[in-house]
């Protein structure tokens, strides 16, 4: 275990962040030295110091505190939009690798149509259209993601279905259900893992950029995109409104890239 | 009865410090063929990549390697380049994929000979159709503006080969160029080979696992193990008495008609 | 074996398979964007009324309903919507009631400028930078250069863009942050645009040259001692041709995703701008015109990037998709 780690610094480093980031999400409230909605127009505008150590905002609010509290809005989301995009991606990527020609085109032309348009025009034409809120905008993301991993569990599927032990279930009759969950899934898992990791850096990026653009998550939240767009507009003034949030990103993701790659070098 | 090519000391080193070929010395006589035998990862491979300056970069090489005098360790790029194919030509076992997929064969030649000799593209097309049908290849002028996917394993081997010799190279390296061919094909090329060697007085380092064809070509054969040349000597000594234990399995292993007399028993 | 005449008849008839899908996939589309504009919140013809002040009865509502032909099927309401939209007819937009195709042509010149001038000078930083680093790989410069874009592809370019402004417009204000009027203006969303594609291409070029220079035939190529003025472009690049080619063409779509968010940093009048504030002003003619034309834009240009495909290389079988090679 200590040789991991000695041989793995960064990684190990970014995943103790990432725990770190965790815990602090969940305890935020417990955690976060102010109230992150707090307004204090005597404080407001205040550079980085030990009482504000992100310095305050526009409307006086403590920063450290509204990044505390947006972790839960910037990072949580993630997690669970992925899991749905791995759940739809299994379910349909398993189903559509089992299917005869015919049906098997129309299902990879279906994908291929979604992997090649751009995920922002998709969000935009289901925002602009089922309007604002945040359970469009994850419709929205999922939507741009779920093609990506039909078409690479569907392959993986195809590839796994030739092992010969699957081929002698098939013969044997003992081919199933069973077969398919407790074997071909389990086997693929590890490759998918890797891949939802790294994705996750990206979907963080896409949330927040939403966010940031006006999509998504609205002010007064702390979601970190969110905050950005604040700062972009008092940028002369107040610097550390534009850079702490984008640098929270920048970590986050980081970190997730960094686990990532790491696992993805170990195949 | 010149020697063409001296290994003195090769060491082979991965970037762990484990050693992949140890301290393996060879030489090479003009019009000789010298059979390396060995079990896949034995380090036989890499010893052939090491001739050519061809090692991959992670791996350290340590030693002595002398062609026609001249030490390899000192050479420049601009004289590696004009050793490589026009002194030590080199085929392998897959023919398809050495031959690039999608140059036609007439040009591939034409750019081999012009990269080393001022000649015309005219005259490199007359030297390449000689060259190819000296390697038995009918209808040579299709065969030049044929893909290597367009013609068969057996005329692509071929390809390979003339390809090889068309500088006329002091020594031809052959990496397993028969493995992956069914028993009459192979029999052919090895055939061939032996005729041509035998026309040019060229030298062969004859790199195989099949104690066989080595008894058939070879002049003096070494057996690498883990690495090392853990036995060589003529051809004779080792296939009717060999003293180390591994080389005694192996002969054991073959075919219970050989005796001795270095005639393979193909139809 | 394939002789000339049978390789231009494959051609043909991949060609004709491609485009087939080319129109079956932009018809499909098409309905994913009509579906949706029907799912919108809101009933237009209560919505209309409501507008104008006026009580949404229910004779009223179903009059106006059936003048709009609501009131018919799904699929007669779809084809009667194709039909315009085919023909170029794209509808006024809501706010400003001048006719969308006109509105989005005028914006075109800008975005199109951004995007293809940041799209040059990515290929043209990446590639030789990705290949020296693929053919190096393990060197000094190859890890920096790896570990650098594992931070790089990290960096939100909102934040990026935001970084710039103030280091070049704020603390050293030698650029301009707002407006695309002069070629000035197109420095800074350039830039940014730019540095953050070229890191993903690099890592991608450079993993490329990894695995091409690891062919055996690259490597036999290389055996046998072949003029570098000869290998390096006729073979090496011959053969990743191929996977830069669909790099170009998978990374088309994160460039307008990125076009969206410069535009609105630095407040460029583009299409891209154009389109995402059609959002916020629920300009429905506006979302649908412009999405339809990205669509077709990248259908068509995948379409013949993939006609470029079976030129580079032969022995690539059109009637095989994109998914199966």
């Amino acid at each position: 275990m200590i040789s991991i780690i000695r041989t793995n610094k960064l990684p190990t480093a970014a995943l103790l962040y990432i725990i770190l980031l965790i815990i602090t999400g969940l305890a935020a409230s417990w955690i976060s030295p102010y109230d992150p909605f707090h307004t204090n127009h005597q404080q407001k505008l205040l550079p980085p110091s030990v009482a504000h150590p992100f310095g305050t905002d526009y409307l006086g609010r403590d920063l450290l505190s509204r990044v505390i509290h947006g972790i839960s809005e910037s990072v949580f989301p993630v997690f669970i939009v992925l899991s749905v995009v791995m759940l739809i991606g299994l379910l349909v990527g398993t189903w559509s690798a089992f299917l005869g020609n015919k049906l098997d085109m129309l299902m990879m032309s279906l994908t291929d149509i979604f992997t090649a348009l751009p995920s922002m025009l998709l969000t935009i034409v289901v925002v602009g259209f089922l309007g604002f809120g945040m359970e469009n905008v994850y419709f929205a993301v999922i939507l741009s993601w779920w093609a990506k991993y039909v078409r690479i569990i569907r392959g993986l599927i195809h590839d796994v279905k030739k092992e010969p032990y699957i081929t002698a279930s098939r013969v044997s009759g003992a081919f199933g259900l069973r077969i398919i969950t407790r074997h071909m899934i389990p086997n693929i898992m590890p490759q998918i893992g890797t891949m939802l990791i790294l994705d996750v850096s990206k979907v963080i990026l896409t949330l927040s950029g939403l966010s940031f653009l006006g999509i998504g998550a609205q002010p007064p939240s702390p979601e970190w995109g969110v905050m950005l767009l604040d700062g972009k507009n008092y940028l002369q003034v107040a610097p550390w409104m534009g850079f702490f949030p984008g640098f929270m990103i920048f970590l986050t993701a980081a970190s997730f890239q960094i686990i990532g790659e790491r696992l993805r070098r170990e195949r | 009865m010149t020697t063409l090519l001296e290994v003195k000391n090769l060491n082979i080193r991965n970037k762990e410090g484990q050693s992949l070929v140890h301290d393996s010395s060879f030489s090479l006589e003009t019009g000789k063929t010298y059979a390396l035998i060995g079990e896949s990862g034995s380090g036989k491979t890499l010893t052939s990549k090491a001739i050519l300056d061809m090692l991959p970069a992670h791996l350290q090489m340590s030693g002595d390697i002398v062609l026609q005098g001249e030490h390899l360790k000192q050479l420049s790029r601009k004289r590696w380049r004009s050793i490589r194919g026009g002194q030590v030509g080199a085929i392998f076992q897959h023919p398809e994929q050495a031959l690039h997929p999608s140059i036609p064969i007439g040009r591939q030649f034409v750019d081999l000979m012009r990269s080393h000799l001022p000649v015309s593209r005219y005259e490199a097309e007359k030297q390449a159709k000689k060259m190819l049908s000296q390697v038995l290849l009918k209808d040579t002028s299709h065969v030049m503006s044929s893909y290597a996917h367009e013609l068969s394993g057996g005329m692509n081997q071929r390809v390979m080969i003339a390809m090889a010799l068309l500088l006329k190279p002091k020594i031809l390296i052959a990496d397993e160029p028969t493995s992956a061919l069914d028993v009459k094909t192979q029999a052919e090329i090895i055939f061939l080979l032996k005729e041509l060697i035998l026309d040019t007085d060229m030298s062969m380092l004859f790199i195989t696992h099949d104690l066989l064809i080595s008894g058939y070509l070879a002049d003096t054969i070494g057996v690498m193990r883990e690495g090392k040349i853990i036995e060589q000597g003529s051809k004779e000594n080792i296939l009717s008495a060999p003293e180390h234990e591994y080389t005694q399995e192996l002969c054991r292993h073959c075919s219970q008609r050989f005796l001795g007399k270095g005639e393979i028993p193909y139809a | 074996m394939a002789l000339p005449e049978e390789r231009s008849e494959v051609m043909l008839r991949s060609m004709i398979h491609r485009l087939i899908m080319l129109v079956v996939t932009f018809v499909l589309f098409s309905l994913f964007v009509f579906t949706l504009m029907r799912l919108a919140p809101g009933d237009p013809a209560s919505m209309l009324l409501l507008e104008i002040g006026a009580v949404p009865e229910q004779s009223i509502v179903a009059d106006l309903q059936k003048q709009w032909g609501l009131d018919q099927s799904f699929i007669q309401q779809y084809l009667a919507w194709a039909h315009h939209v085919f023909q170029g007819e794209l509808g006024h937009s809501f706010s400003s009631g001048e006719p969308v195709l006109s509105e989005m042509i005028e914006r075109l010149g800008s975005t199109s400028k951004l995007i293809a001038s940041s799209f040059v000078l990515t290929l043209f930083i990446s590639i030789p930078i990705g290949i020296r680093m693929g053919l190096n790989e393990g060197s000094m410069a190859d890890r920096v250069v790896y570990s650098m874009t594992i931070l790089g592809l990290s960096i939100p370019l909102y934040w990026l863009a935001i970084l710039l402004m103030y280091a070049l417009g704020v603390i050293w204000p030698v650029l301009p942050v707002v407006g695309s009027s002069t070629t000035r203006h197109y420095i800074l969303p350039v830039t940014a645009m730019t540095l953050v594609q070229s890191v993903y291409f690099i890592r991608m070029v450079r993993s490329y040259t990894i695995q091409y220079s690891k062919f055996s035939y690259i490597e036999a190529a290389k055996a046998r001692g072949l003029r570098p003025s000869i290998f390096y472009p006729s073979y090496l690049l011959r053969s990743m041709f191929i996977p830069i080619l669909t790099l170009i063409t998978t990374s088309l779509p994160s460039f307008f995703g990125a076009s969206i968010i410069i535009e609105t940093i630095f407040s460029f009048p583009g299409f891209s701008k154009y389109m995402l504030e059609a959002i916020f002003r629920r300009d429905f003619p506006v979302i649908q015109g412009s999405a339809l034309f990205v669509a077709a834009f990248i259908f068509v240009f995948n379409f013949m990037t993939d006609l470029l495909y079976f030129l580079a290389d032969p022995r690539v079988h059109l009637d095989k998709q994109r998914w199966e090679v």
